[in-house]
Protein backbone atom coordinates (compact mmCIF):
# COMPACT_ATOMS: atom_id res chain seq x y z
CA UNK A 1 0.00 0.00 0.00
CA UNK A 2 1.26 3.44 -0.92
CA UNK A 3 -0.02 6.40 1.06
CA UNK A 4 -0.04 9.60 -0.94
CA UNK A 5 -0.13 13.10 0.47
CA UNK A 6 -0.77 16.16 -1.67
CA UNK A 7 -0.29 19.68 -0.35
CA UNK A 8 -1.69 22.58 -2.39
CA UNK A 9 -0.73 26.10 -1.36
CA UNK A 10 -2.11 29.36 -2.65
CA UNK A 11 1.01 31.42 -3.24
CA UNK A 12 -0.73 34.15 -5.20
CA UNK A 13 -2.67 37.22 -4.15
CA UNK A 14 -6.07 35.96 -5.16
CA UNK A 15 -8.46 33.50 -3.64
CA UNK A 16 -8.45 30.32 -5.68
CA UNK A 17 -11.84 28.82 -6.49
CA UNK A 18 -13.05 25.76 -8.31
CA UNK A 19 -9.98 23.90 -7.15
CA UNK A 20 -9.84 20.31 -8.42
CA UNK A 21 -7.00 17.96 -7.55
CA UNK A 22 -6.78 14.68 -9.46
CA UNK A 23 -4.60 11.59 -9.32
CA UNK A 24 -3.14 10.10 -12.49
CA UNK A 25 -3.94 6.56 -11.39
CA UNK A 26 -7.49 7.36 -10.39
CA UNK A 27 -6.79 7.01 -6.69
CA UNK A 28 -9.32 8.92 -4.62
CA UNK A 29 -7.85 12.01 -2.98
CA UNK A 30 -9.83 13.21 -0.02
CA UNK A 31 -9.58 16.22 2.25
CA UNK A 32 -9.52 18.94 -0.36
CA UNK A 33 -11.65 22.05 -0.70
CA UNK A 34 -12.82 23.93 -3.78
CA UNK A 35 -11.65 27.25 -2.38
CA UNK A 36 -8.25 28.23 -1.09
CA UNK A 37 -7.53 31.55 0.54
CA UNK A 38 -4.36 33.48 -0.12
CA UNK A 39 -1.49 31.96 1.80
CA UNK A 40 -3.51 28.93 2.85
CA UNK A 41 -2.73 25.29 2.19
CA UNK A 42 -4.85 22.21 1.95
CA UNK A 43 -3.74 18.63 2.34
CA UNK A 44 -5.28 15.74 0.46
CA UNK A 45 -4.54 12.09 1.04
CA UNK A 46 -5.02 8.98 -1.05
CA UNK A 47 -4.08 5.34 -1.09
CA UNK A 48 -2.85 3.12 -3.85
CA UNK A 49 -2.97 -0.60 -3.25
CA UNK A 50 -0.12 -2.29 -5.06
CA UNK A 51 -1.26 -5.14 -7.27
CA UNK A 52 0.56 -8.37 -7.99
CA UNK A 53 0.65 -7.32 -11.63
CA UNK A 54 2.62 -4.22 -10.64
CA UNK A 55 5.05 -6.29 -8.62
CA UNK A 56 5.41 -8.74 -11.50
CA UNK A 57 5.96 -5.97 -14.02
CA UNK A 58 8.68 -4.48 -11.87
CA UNK A 59 8.06 -1.07 -13.35
CA UNK A 60 8.25 1.86 -10.98
CA UNK A 61 4.86 3.24 -10.03
CA UNK A 62 4.77 6.81 -11.29
CA UNK A 63 1.96 8.88 -9.84
CA UNK A 64 1.10 12.47 -10.61
CA UNK A 65 -1.23 14.83 -8.81
CA UNK A 66 -2.68 17.65 -10.89
CA UNK A 67 -4.54 20.74 -9.80
CA UNK A 68 -6.74 23.11 -11.76
CA UNK A 69 -8.88 26.05 -10.72
CA UNK A 70 -11.15 28.75 -12.03
CA UNK A 71 -8.27 31.21 -12.11
CA UNK A 72 -6.47 29.22 -14.76
CA UNK A 73 -3.55 28.28 -12.59
CA UNK A 74 -2.47 24.69 -12.82
CA UNK A 75 0.21 22.55 -11.28
CA UNK A 76 1.46 19.00 -11.13
CA UNK A 77 3.63 17.00 -8.80
CA UNK A 78 4.94 13.52 -9.46
CA UNK A 79 6.32 10.85 -7.17
CA UNK A 80 7.89 7.54 -8.13
CA UNK A 81 7.80 4.38 -6.06
CA UNK A 82 10.29 1.72 -7.04
CA UNK A 83 9.33 -1.95 -7.11
CA UNK A 84 11.51 -4.44 -5.29
CA UNK A 85 11.25 -7.85 -6.93
CA UNK A 86 12.42 -10.75 -4.82
CA UNK A 87 11.72 -13.96 -6.73
CA UNK A 88 12.36 -17.08 -4.67
CA UNK A 89 11.24 -20.69 -4.48
CA UNK A 90 11.77 -23.90 -2.64
CA UNK A 91 11.72 -27.38 -4.10
CA UNK A 92 11.36 -30.50 -1.97
CA UNK A 93 11.49 -34.01 -3.37
CA UNK A 94 10.36 -37.02 -1.43
CA UNK A 95 9.73 -40.62 -2.29
CA UNK A 96 7.94 -43.72 -1.15
CA UNK A 97 8.58 -47.28 -2.16
CA UNK A 98 7.49 -50.74 -1.14
CA UNK A 99 10.38 -53.15 -0.73
CA UNK A 100 9.85 -56.88 -0.59
CA UNK A 101 11.53 -57.10 2.76
CA UNK A 102 9.85 -54.90 5.35
CA UNK A 103 13.23 -54.41 6.92
CA UNK A 104 14.34 -52.56 3.82
CA UNK A 105 12.25 -49.52 4.54
CA UNK A 106 12.90 -46.72 2.06
CA UNK A 107 15.19 -48.95 0.06
CA UNK A 108 14.91 -50.72 -3.25
CA UNK A 109 15.37 -54.46 -2.90
CA UNK A 110 13.95 -55.95 -6.04
CA UNK A 111 13.76 -55.30 -9.72
CA UNK A 112 10.41 -54.00 -10.85
CA UNK A 113 9.99 -52.15 -7.59
CA UNK A 114 8.35 -48.80 -8.08
CA UNK A 115 9.68 -45.67 -6.47
CA UNK A 116 7.06 -42.96 -6.25
CA UNK A 117 8.51 -39.50 -6.36
CA UNK A 118 6.74 -36.37 -5.17
CA UNK A 119 8.09 -32.92 -5.86
CA UNK A 120 6.64 -29.84 -4.19
CA UNK A 121 7.63 -26.47 -5.58
CA UNK A 122 6.62 -23.39 -3.57
CA UNK A 123 6.85 -19.77 -4.61
CA UNK A 124 8.34 -18.12 -1.54
CA UNK A 125 9.13 -14.81 -3.23
CA UNK A 126 7.01 -11.75 -3.97
CA UNK A 127 6.77 -12.23 -7.71
CA UNK A 128 4.72 -14.61 -9.85
CA UNK A 129 7.00 -17.29 -11.25
CA UNK A 130 6.59 -18.09 -14.92
CA UNK A 131 8.21 -20.53 -17.32
CA UNK A 132 8.55 -23.02 -14.51
CA UNK A 133 10.19 -26.27 -15.59
CA UNK A 134 10.79 -29.14 -13.19
CA UNK A 135 13.01 -31.95 -14.41
CA UNK A 136 14.09 -35.30 -13.10
CA UNK A 137 17.74 -36.29 -13.23
CA UNK A 138 16.83 -39.80 -14.41
CA UNK A 139 14.45 -38.65 -17.08
CA UNK A 140 11.41 -39.86 -15.16
CA UNK A 141 8.31 -38.03 -16.24
CA UNK A 142 7.03 -35.62 -13.62
CA UNK A 143 3.40 -34.75 -14.09
CA UNK A 144 1.08 -32.29 -12.42
CA UNK A 145 3.15 -29.16 -12.75
CA UNK A 146 2.27 -25.80 -14.16
CA UNK A 147 4.41 -23.23 -15.90
CA UNK A 148 3.15 -20.46 -13.64
CA UNK A 149 3.17 -20.29 -9.86
CA UNK A 150 1.55 -17.50 -7.90
CA UNK A 151 3.15 -15.93 -4.87
CA UNK A 152 2.76 -18.21 -1.87
CA UNK A 153 1.39 -21.05 -3.95
CA UNK A 154 2.72 -24.56 -4.25
CA UNK A 155 2.47 -27.16 -6.94
CA UNK A 156 2.97 -30.87 -6.57
CA UNK A 157 4.41 -33.07 -9.28
CA UNK A 158 4.63 -36.81 -9.18
CA UNK A 159 6.65 -39.35 -11.02
CA UNK A 160 7.63 -42.98 -10.82
CA UNK A 161 10.79 -44.89 -11.35
CA UNK A 162 10.83 -48.63 -11.84
CA UNK A 163 13.91 -50.26 -10.45
CA UNK A 164 15.81 -52.35 -12.94
CA UNK A 165 17.76 -55.48 -12.17
CA UNK A 166 21.00 -53.69 -12.93
CA UNK A 167 20.18 -51.08 -10.35
CA UNK A 168 18.79 -53.40 -7.67
CA UNK A 169 21.66 -55.85 -7.64
CA UNK A 170 24.01 -54.83 -4.89
CA UNK A 171 27.66 -54.55 -5.79
CA UNK A 172 29.55 -57.69 -4.78
CA UNK A 173 33.21 -58.11 -4.29
CA UNK A 174 34.75 -60.68 -6.48
CA UNK A 175 37.87 -62.65 -5.82
CA UNK A 176 38.45 -63.04 -9.50
CA UNK A 177 40.16 -60.41 -11.51
CA UNK A 178 38.14 -58.77 -14.16
CA UNK A 179 38.79 -60.15 -17.61
CA UNK B 1 -8.25 47.13 -0.14
CA UNK B 2 -10.06 43.93 0.56
CA UNK B 3 -9.37 40.42 -0.60
CA UNK B 4 -12.77 40.52 -2.21
CA UNK B 5 -11.66 43.43 -4.38
CA UNK B 6 -8.55 41.55 -5.41
CA UNK B 7 -10.60 38.46 -6.14
CA UNK B 8 -13.11 40.47 -8.16
CA UNK B 9 -10.33 41.91 -10.23
CA UNK B 10 -12.45 44.93 -11.07
CA UNK B 11 -10.66 48.23 -11.13
CA UNK B 12 -11.33 50.37 -8.09
CA UNK B 13 -12.89 53.54 -9.29
CA UNK B 14 -12.81 56.37 -6.81
CA UNK B 15 -14.29 59.79 -7.25
CA UNK B 16 -13.81 62.88 -5.15
CA UNK B 17 -16.61 65.39 -5.30
CA UNK B 18 -16.77 68.87 -4.05
CA UNK B 19 -19.67 71.19 -3.39
CA UNK B 20 -19.89 74.54 -1.76
CA UNK B 21 -22.32 77.22 -0.85
CA UNK B 22 -21.62 78.95 -4.08
CA UNK B 23 -23.00 76.10 -6.10
CA UNK B 24 -19.75 75.17 -7.58
CA UNK B 25 -19.12 71.51 -7.79
CA UNK B 26 -16.42 69.39 -9.09
CA UNK B 27 -15.39 65.78 -9.30
CA UNK B 28 -12.21 63.96 -9.87
CA UNK B 29 -11.99 60.28 -10.46
CA UNK B 30 -9.10 57.95 -10.20
CA UNK B 31 -9.02 54.36 -11.24
CA UNK B 32 -6.81 51.80 -9.65
CA UNK B 33 -6.38 48.67 -11.62
CA UNK B 34 -6.25 45.33 -9.85
CA UNK B 35 -3.32 43.11 -10.56
CA UNK B 36 -4.36 39.54 -10.03
CA UNK B 37 -1.50 37.13 -9.66
CA UNK B 38 -3.00 33.74 -8.93
CA UNK B 39 -0.40 31.12 -8.16
CA UNK B 40 -0.14 27.87 -6.34
CA UNK B 41 2.23 25.11 -5.52
CA UNK B 42 1.39 21.44 -5.36
CA UNK B 43 3.65 18.93 -3.67
CA UNK B 44 2.97 15.23 -3.66
CA UNK B 45 4.76 12.84 -1.36
CA UNK B 46 4.28 9.24 -0.36
CA UNK B 47 4.99 6.71 2.32
CA UNK B 48 4.85 2.97 2.10
CA UNK B 49 5.41 0.08 4.45
CA UNK B 50 7.41 -2.66 2.75
CA UNK B 51 7.62 -6.16 4.16
CA UNK B 52 11.39 -5.97 4.14
CA UNK B 53 12.69 -3.00 6.16
CA UNK B 54 15.57 -2.80 3.69
CA UNK B 55 13.12 -1.82 0.94
CA UNK B 56 12.49 1.66 2.28
CA UNK B 57 10.23 3.73 0.02
CA UNK B 58 9.70 0.77 -2.30
CA UNK B 59 6.81 -1.55 -2.95
CA UNK B 60 7.68 -5.17 -2.33
CA UNK B 61 4.37 -6.94 -1.98
CA UNK B 62 0.91 -6.94 -3.45
CA UNK B 63 -2.26 -6.55 -1.47
CA UNK B 64 -2.90 -9.43 0.88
Amino acid sequence: MINYTVVVTNTGNETLTGLVVTDSQGNILSGGSATLAVGASETLTGIHTVTQAEIDAGTAIVNTASVTDNQGVTGTSTVTTLIDQDPALTIVKTFTTTPSDPADTNQADHAGQVINYTVVVTNTGNETLTGLVVTDSQGNILSGGSATLAVGASETLTGIHTVTQARSTPARRSSTRPR
Amino acid sequence: MTQAEIDAGTAIVNTASVTDNQGVTGTSTVTTLIDQDPALTIVKSFTTTPSDPADTNQADHAAR
